[in-house]
């Protein structure tokens, strides 16, 4: 194959069977150690709150987020705890914000 | 308001929002099973954190055992007035036992997320002087409830 030994990281399989998305995302992923679904979701939640600044629609589309992604099987059950810790520190932060404020 | 009490209420919203998230966030069913919680204690993916009554055991059960005063009351005049000095007393320090666990769960908070990752030696220097800190905080919190004036006025 063209990768040699690296073909099952390149992503060369899923692209030759059409799938250029699955592909990317294999790439990206061994890139990323099994780290990209993760990152993708930090930056996302990131941009979303300079962009909006508001925590109800980041935790709302975290929940999402999670309630689709989060038991498939390409995703790093570490990188589950990190998301926890996100959506843990956003709903602290919306119930202040209801409570406190 | 205070900055340290702030700290306390969100220290309290994380521990409601901690529980929110274990029990609330399920599975969709689109990849798994409909209805699974995600994050839940046998999952794994909470951190180490248990969400559990235990935590409120200090104010649950110690609170309402029998203070005894210790040591003889060779004094019989005074005798009452050492009960009630020692009742005071061990009420007092039962509170400071259990506002102690909760006045630096924000640091624990911390502790278990990214303590994990760092070096043992860093984690065992960080965590203790972040806890000084809002400890000296919480020093000029008191200051600024008992006189009503901040420490820098």
């Amino acid at each position: 194959m063209v990768c040699g030994n690296l073909t099952a990281v390149c992503g060369w399989t899923e692209l030759f069977d059409g799938n250029p998305i699955l592909a990317a995302f294999t790439m990206y992923d061994a890139s990323m150690v099994g780290w990209t679904i993760a990152i993708l979701f930090i930056v996302y939640q990131m941009m979303l709150f300079m962009k909006a600044r508001n925590l109800a629609l980041n935790f709302i589309t975290g929940v999402f987020f999670l309630s689709l992604f989060a038991t498939a099987t390409f995703i790093k059950t570490i990188s589950l705890q990190v998301m926890f810790v996100i959506l843990v520190l956003e709903m602290a932060g919306l119930i202040y914000l209801w409570v406190a404020k | 308001m205070n900055s340290v009490f702030r700290l306390i209420v969100f220290t309290i919203f994380l521990n409601i929002a901690t529980g929110l998230v274990m029990y609330g966030v399920t599975d969709s069913g689109v990849y798994g099973t409909k209805g699974t919680q995600i994050f839940s204690d046998n999952t794994g993916n909470t951190f180490g954190i248990v969400y559990n009554e235990s935590y409120t055991s200090t104010f649950v059960g110690d609170m309402n055992t029998t203070i005894n005063p210790t040591g003889d009351l060779e004094d019989r005049d005074n005798a009452i007035y050492r009960v009630l000095d020692k009742m005071n007393l061990g009420f007092l320090t039962r509170i400071k036992d259990a506002v102690t666990k909760y006045l630096f769960g924000f640091i624990q908070f911390i502790q278990s997320t990214i303590g994990p990752y760092m070096e043992p030696a860093l984690a065992n220097f960080i965590f203790p002087t972040l806890k000084t800190v809002i400890f000296i905080g919480y020093l000029l919190g008191v200051w600024l409830l008992f006189t009503g004036r901040a420490f820098s006025d």
